[in-house]
């Protein structure tokens, strides 16, 4: 009995000093600062960011009302925030599936999902707006990108692929114009339209070629209506566009342009969104208007009483696809959610119905597709 | 679509047509187009022309096929962009050709490669249908007679039995003389009665033409038919010649003699008529050697006066209605731009801007307050580097009414700023500057006006001549075959055949006017039409295009009627009522085109018409003074006519009443016409 004691006395001796210095050193202070670890430590707000556009007609863009958004499917995240359009819808199905997925062990939540306006984004930047692929990068190795998943009609290039995730082909358009009624006569492109010129009242200038900046229409676009020796009245001004030493612009024309703040060059101006393109379209600021097919004829439809003509043939071939960001080391959740994305995505494409026939129908019915864009659907989805 | 095998199946299928072209040419070379006279009936057309001329026919003849193929081919393709075009309106996507997944490039499902040889399947299957063989014949004799191929034979037929030719012929020749006599020694005149006269006229035409065509003399007067078969239809009829002077010589007057005598005589004439009638077409239409017989000369100069009147009145009605036309198209055009600089100077925006850089240097800094560039808190007055400002705001206070010049100036309505000092040198410098400028501009954009102006009376003419002139062709075809009958009256319209005719010109004048707007927008694009602009062209011209047909009917319709009535009608009811009617019909046809293409609002310039009626007098110059012109030629050209004594009768109906009322040079006469068309 006295062994018993003692022992435990022993025990307790041994155990209260290893307790006390064990209880120092947790609460001696951490070298980390510990702000630092706070920030590291904090859960995020969002798992998964999905970038849309608001002014992306057809394609994606934020309906004023439900008439646009409302189907048969089920709205998801993105048709509850008034967002819809082909790429819009298709994404909005993968991400209704991703919430209702009874294998993810940590299940995604509509709340887990911010929706980032690309467009609001762009507009908002007080200095010149990046690149809409930007907002899937970051410079900073410590500060997360913008999006994740980027829904808007993206077209597939060389440049577009490194370091991205991309889905499979989701459609085919090309680049277009489109022209004021009868503005396209003779006289009218006797007079130079390298830069832009005075119009009617002299309060805006008139620019012979309208553009979102930063689009394929920019560039590969314009060349190929030149190859395709379209509007060969006004070759000379595309060719100076795409000219790197293009003429600097004196004269009313650029002042009113400067005093303006109007992006451009040569005769070409630059547009920050769809919307402002097309208003300026229809109000007789640019004269020919360069897009994506749809989008253009989609955005000058929208106004009323704007006549034009044109629209109706591509020059360019162009896949739009979804386009991703996964980088597994940095946040692996992250990663998971987006690669589960592409893969719900890719399921969806070749299911039949396919999400494509679905989108489709939900957003042109009851126009249909070109006979390219039919092979084209036939040729992805692997069935008739 | 691969273009090289697109270019190969255009071949094969402009190869089938010639192949078909070559069948029908050599089978119509073996007709025998002259049964009606005895001598020729059994002539081929191959045997009246030389291989170069029957070669020479052919490739008329199959450039005329091939024309058929690329208009309907051009057609078609063109029906194909445009129901792309407007099915692409309602579909979203690519448009882009893009050749499918594992598509053979060189096979040839593709429809777009079946186009050539259904068109010309097509032609081929159309053009053997009996409905088609007067377009089928229009198109040989077209070819036959660019061939020099004798088939204009009935029109000289025709000249040689007019009453001009009939008088110039011989009162007796050796024919004749010897026919009197015969009948003379036989006592036979009383016997033969009547037939005594139609026999000596007939002798007095073998007498006239017999000596040219006599297989001694025919070589010198006609040195240039080398043909054999002529030389044997030459031989045949002098045989025949021999044969009816023998029966001259053994006359015995018995009523069938009498009867065969007759018939012989009518037949021999005839051949006679026919024979020199090849020989002159062979002849490249003349007689050589004449000189030393007036009468002959004079049958020949009466041919020749007869041949084609029409022909020549559509050339002289083309220059007469160009030059109006020119006149009339300027004088608008000139006029409406003129009035519309003193309404929007602005169109002379350069030459106001350089008329303003003239001025002193004081005009340049007077301020102008009105003017402010929107987000820039300054006066353009102070900007000097914004080199337009003043003549812009010159512009702009003339479109705000504050500024007038020339005509207008007693419409300014000057604000209260503008009568200070320096507002009121500006405004009167201003007037000074748009009125001197806007003369600049007129002068300056002559050669605008004169090039639109040129190109209104350009296509007036294309297209009134493709209709006046395919349903002259045409008539003229369907006559020379012998299945056009002129002689039909105002009460008794043959409105079917007349139709029937005008369907091809209605069509010409289609094609005419669409070959004429693609040339200008050729022209216009610098000679580089993109597809759009095509699809862009027909979208927006395709109901003014096809209503050139109506257009090029009336006009056709017209014309034949002048052509086949003229001749009993005064000149005056040929041109007014004939002329002035179609006129009438055209303008009204145009004045609905007019009223269906324009669909923006009437453009009024103040002037004492609008645009409307500016472009209506524009369309309709060229082809009412044309057809008016063409009356008045036809009828100019027409051979006067004779009263009974044989003197030339006045064929103005107004000298026919004054005569009538005044009794001035007797009573007139129901006379005789003399050849017309």
């Amino acid at each position: 009995m006295n062994v018993g004691r003692s022992l435990i006395v022993l025990a307790l001796m041994i155990w209260a000093p290893l307790a006390t210095l064990a209880e120092n050193h947790v609460t001696l202070p951490d070298p980390t600062p510990q702000q630092d670890v706070v920030e590291v430590e904090q859960p995020r707000a969002y798992r998964l960011r999905v970038g849309v556009r608001s002014q992306a007609r057809p394609f994606s863009y934020q309906s004023e009302t439900l008439l646009d958004v409302i189907t048969a499917a089920t709205p998801g995240v993105l048709a509850k925030q008034n967002y819809t359009g082909y790429i819009a819808r298709i994404c909005d199905a993968v991400l209704n599936e991703m919430l209702l997925d009874p294998r993810n062990p940590n299940p995604l939540k509509a709340t887990d999902i911010e929706i980032v306006d690309v467009d609001v984004l762009r507009r908002d930047d007080p200095g010149k707006p990046p690149p809409r692929f930007a907002y899937l990068q970051s410079n900073d190795p410590d500060v997360p990108p913008v999006i994740d998943i980027l829904c808007d009609p993206a077209t597939i290039t060389n440049d577009r692929r490194v370091g991205l995730m991309i889905s499979s082909p989701v459609y085919l358009t090309g680049i277009s114009y489109i022209v004021r009624k009868n503005a396209g006569n003779r006289r009218f492109f006797d007079e130079d339209f390298l830069c832009p010129r005075p119009n009617g009242d002299n309060t805006k200038p008139l620019f012979l070629f309208g553009l979102v900046g930063n689009t394929t229409a920019g560039t590969y676009g314009v060349r190929a209506l030149i190859k395709a020796q379209e509007i060969p009245q006004a070759r000379d001004a595309l060719i100076d566009y795409l000219k790197a030493d293009s003429e600097v612009c004196l004269g009313v024309g650029a002042d009113l342009a400067k005093a303006q703040n109007v992006t451009y060059k040569g005769g070409v101006r630059f547009f920050r969104t769809h919307a402002e393109a097309a208003a300026a379209f229809c109000n007789g600021e640019v004269i020919y208007y360069i897009g994506d097919r749809e989008i253009i004829t989609a955005h000058a439809s929208t106004h009323p009483a704007c006549d034009f003509e044109g629209g109706d043939q591509t020059y360019t071939i162009d896949r739009y696809a979804i386009f991703g960001r996964i980088d597994y080391d940095k946040d692996n959740d992250q990663a998971k959610l987006v690669a589960r994305f592409f893969e719900v995505l890719s399921q969806k494409i070749v299911g039949n119905p396919s999400i494509l026939d679905q989108a489709f129908n939900d957003t042109f019915s009851p126009r249909k597709p070109t006979p390219s864009l039919d092979i084209f659907f036939r040729a992805v989805r692997g069935t008739p | 679509m691969n273009y090289f095998i697109y270019a190969g199946v255009f071949f094969f299928g402009a190869l089938a047509l010639l192949i078909e072209a070559r069948r029908n040419y050599r089978e119509s070379l073996r007709q025998a187009p002259f049964k009606t006279h005895p001598i020729l009936e059994d002539a081929q057309i191959d045997e009246l022309c030389t291989p170069t001329d029957g070669l020479y026919g052919f490739l008329i003849y199959s450039l005329l096929y091939l024309v058929s193929y690329i208009v309907i081919l051009s057609s078609a393709e063109l029906y194909d962009l445009i129901r792309s075009a407007n099915l692409a309106k309602l579909e979203v996507g690519a448009t882009t050709d893009w050749e499918g997944l594992g598509e053979d490039a060189f096979n040839l499902r593709g429809t777009e490669y079946a186009k050539p040889i259904f068109v010309s399947a097509f032609l081929i299957a159309v053009m053997s249908l009996s409905a088609m063989q007067p377009i089928e014949n229009t198109v040989r004799s077209a070819a036959h007679r660019l061939a020099g191929i004798p088939r204009g034979v009935y029109r000289v037929i025709d000249a040689l039995q007019t009453k001009q030719v009939m008088d110039a012929m011989e009162t007796e020749g050796p024919l004749a003389r010897h026919f009197r006599e015969a009948m003379q020694a036989n006592n036979a005149i009383s016997d033969i009665g009547n037939y005594e006269h139609e026999i000596t006229d007939a002798l007095r035409v073998i007498d006239t033409i017999y000596p040219v065509i006599s297989p001694n003399n025919r070589s010198r007067h006609f040195p240039f038919d080398e043909v054999e078969k002529l030389d044997d239809m030459s031989d045949k009829f002098y045989e025949e010649m021999k044969r009816f002077r023998n029966k001259i010589d053994h006359f015995t007057p018995t009523t069938d003699a009498l009867i065969e005598l007759h018939n012989d005589a009518f037949g021999i004439a005839n051949d006679t008529k026919a024979l020199f009638a090849v020989h002159y077409i062979r002849n490249h239409r003349s007689v050589k050697n004449i000189d030393i017989s007036p009468r002959l000369t004079r049958i020949v100069t009466s041919i020749d006066r007869n041949y084609n009147p029409e022909k020549n009145s559509l050339a002289a009605a083309a220059l007469a209605a160009s030059l109006v036309s020119l006149f009339v198209v300027g004088a608008l055009y000139y006029t409406w731009t003129d009035n519309a600089l003193k309404i929007y100077p602005g169109s002379a925006k350069t030459e106001i801007r350089e008329e303003w850089r003239a001025q002193p240097a004081s005009i340049h800094y007077i301020p102008a307050p009105d003017i402010k560039v929107k987000g820039q808190d300054k006066e353009l007055s102070k900007l000097r580097d914004v080199p337009f400002a003043r003549p812009d705001e010159c512009i702009r206070r003339h479109a705000q009414g504050r500024i007038a010049f020339g005509r207008q100036s007693p419409g300014a309505q000057p604000t209260d700023a503008d009568n200070t000092g320096d507002q009121i040198t500006f405004n009167t410098t201003c007037a000074e500057v748009l009125e001197t400028a806007t003369a600049q501009y007129l002068r300056n954009n002559h050669n605008e006006i004169l090039y639109q102006t040129l190109w209104e009376v350009f296509q007036g003419l294309l297209v009134t001549i493709a209709a006046i002139g395919m349903a002259i062709s045409g008539r003229g075809a369907r006559m020379e075959n012998a299945s056009w009958n002129r002689n039909w009256s105002l009460n008794r319209i043959p409105f079917l055949r007349l139709f029937g005719a005008c369907i091809l010109p209605a069509l010409a004048a289609v094609i005419a006017a669409t070959t004429g707007e693609l040339a200008k927008l050729f022209v216009d694009s610098d000679f580089n039409i993109p597809q759009s602009a095509l699809v862009r062209f027909f979208d927006h011209n395709m109901t003014f295009l096809l209503m050139m047909m109506p257009l090029g009917f009336i006009l056709a319709f017209g014309s034949i009627v002048i052509l086949d009535r003229h001749s009993s009608l005064s000149k005056e009811l040929t041109v007014l009522m004939l002329g002035g009617l179609t006129g009438l019909c055209t303008v009204g046809v145009l004045w609905l085109v007019i009223f269906v293409t324009y669909t923006h609002g009437v453009v009024d310039l103040g002037l004492f018409f609008t645009d409307r009626t500016r472009d209506l007098v524009i369309l309709s110059s060229v082809p009412v003074t044309f057809i008016l012109f063409f009356a008045a030629f036809i009828e100019a050209t027409e051979e006067p006519e004779t009263d009974a004594r044989g003197r030339p009768v006045s064929d103005w109906l107004t000298v026919r009443i004054w005569r009538k009322l005044t009794g001035f040079r007797g009573r007139v006469v129901p006379a005789t016409k003399g050849a017309s068309p």
